[in-house]
C-alpha cells in the first residue's frame, strides 16, 4: 500500500467517525436521554462550530443532529467526495483544481447566508442542502493533493533525517 | 541556497487573528459556518508566509501550508481563550447577553409564525440559559480551552492546505521561441 493510498484511508476513516459523531448524538440523546454524558458531550464538542439550532437541523428519533442542515450537507457531501476519489483518474486526485472552481461552488452559501442575514430572503431546507453540498463535495480535491504531498514530504524528510543519523554513527 | 523563512512569525499573526475573530462577541459568530473564522486564519497565515519568500529560497511546500495552519490552529486556540477571558474580566457576561438577545429573537419569531410549540420553545429557553451561565464563568472559559486545542489546529490545518491550494506560487513559464517561417 503507498504513502497516499494509507493517507487516504486515515483520512476516510477520520471524516466517518465525524459524520457519525453528528449522527451519534441525536441517538444517545434519545435513547440514554439528553442529560446522559455521551450525549451532552457530543452535542458539547459539536456546538463549537455549529449554531445548533434545533429547527435548522435533521433529526433522527426525535432529536436534532449536533450540526444543522447545512453544515450535515456539508460533511456528508466531503464524505461522498472523498469515497468518489478512487473512481477518479490519477492527476484528478493528484492535482489541485482551479481556484476559480472552489469560489463557484462557495459563492451560492455566501449569498444564501448574507440574503437570510439581511432578511432579504430566508433561506429554505433545500437551498442549505444544495449550498452545503455544492461546498463538501468539491473541498477534498483541494485538500487531499496537498495533503498527500505534504505526507510524501513529510515521509522523504524522515527517511533522509534517518539516513543521515545512521550514516554519521557508522562513521 | 537560502534557507526557508521561520513560520513563527506568520502563524502568530494568523493565530492572534483568529483569537480576535473567535473571542470578540458577535464576530465569533462566524464560527458557526463550519469555523469559517478560524479555516480562514489557517489561510491567512499560508498567504503571509508565502510573502515572507525571497529569490533564491526553496519555493512554498504543502508541507509548510499545513505546519503554519496546525501552528496559526493552536495559538487561535490561546489567543480566543485569553481574548474571551479578558472580555469577561473587563465587561462580564457580555457575549451571553448578546447571544442570550440574539436566540430570543430567533425563537420569538419561530413561535410567532407558529413552527415552533410554546412549550417546545421554553425548554430550548432553559437548556440555553443554563449552558450560557456555565459558559460565561472563568473555569467555563478555562474548559473551553481544552475543547478549541482539539478543533482549532484540526481546522487550522484545513485552511493552512486550502490556503496553499489558493495560494501556492506557480509554476515559471518556460520561455518557447517562436515557430521560424522557411
Amino acid at each position: 500500500m503507498t504513502t497516499v493510498q494509507r493517507t487516504y484511508l486515515i483520512v476516510v476513516s477520520l471524516v466517518t467517525l465525524w459524520c457519525l459523531a453528528i449522527v451519534a448524538a441525536p441517538l444517545a440523546s434519545a435513547w440514554l436521554g439528553r442529560e446522559h454524558t455521551v450525549a451532552a458531550s457530543l452535542y458539547s464538542f459539536l456546538n463549537r462550530i455549529c449554531h445548533q439550532i434545533a429547527e435548522r437541523s435533521f433529526s433522527i428519533a426525535g432529536e436534532p443532529f449536533s450540526v444543522c442542515i447545512r453544515c450535515s450537507s456539508l460533511y456528508g457531501a466531503f464524505l461522498i467526495g472523498l469515497f468518489t476519489m478512487p473512481a477518479l483518474p490519477k492527476a484528478r486526485v493528484t492535482n489541485i483544481p482551479p481556484p476559480l472552481w472552489l469560489l463557484i461552488a462557495i459563492a451560492p452559501m455566501v449569498v444564501d447566508v448574507i440574503l437570510q442575514v439581511f432578511g432579504l430572503h430566508p433561506s429554505t431546507t433545500f437551498t442549505r442542502i444544495v449550498t452545503g453540498s455544492a461546498v463538501g463535495l468539491v473541498l477534498p480535491f483541494y485538500l487531499l493533493p496537498p495533503l498527500f504531498e505534504a505526507v510524501q514530504s513529510f515521509r522523504h524528510q524522515l527517511i533522509h533525517r534517518g539516513g543521515s543519523i545512521h550514516a554519521r554513527k557508522t562513521e | 541556497m537560502l534557507e526557508k523563512p521561520s513560520k513563527v512569525r506568520s502563524a502568530a499573526l494568523a493565530g492572534s487573528a483568529i483569537g480576535i475573530v473567535s473571542g470578540v462577541p458577535g464576530l465569533n459568530l462566524i464560527n458557526c459556518c463550519c469555523c469559517a473564522g478560524i479555516i480562514l486564519g489557517g489561510m491567512l497565515g499560508v498567504y503571509l508566509y508565502r510573502e515572507e519568500f525571497r529569490e533564491g529560497m526553496p519555493p512554498l511546500e504543502s508541507s509548510d501550508g499545513l505546519i503554519v495552519g496546525l501552528l496559526a490552529g493552536i495559538v487561535g486556540a490561546f489567543a480566543s481563550t485569553v481574548m474571551s477571558l479578558m472580555i469577561l474580566l473587563m465587561f462580564g457576561a457580555v457575549e451571553v447577553e448578546f447571544m442570550r438577545g440574539i436566540i430570543e429573537r430567533v425563537l420569538e419569531s419561530l413561535e410567532e409564525a407558529g413552527t415552533l410549540p410554546g412549550e417546545v420553545g421554553n425548554e430550548i429557553r432553559r437548556q440555553l440559559e443554563q449552558s450560557l451561565e456555565e459558559a460565561a464563568t472563568v473555569t467555563g472559559v478555562l474548559g473551553s480551552l481544552l475543547i478549541n486545542l482539539i478543533i482549532y489546529p484540526i481546522f487550522g490545518l484545513l485552511g493552512g492546505l486550502l490556503g496553499y491550494a489558493l495560494f501556492k506560487p506557480k509554476p515559471p513559464l518556460q520561455y518557447v521561441p517562436p515557430a521560424t517561417m522557411g
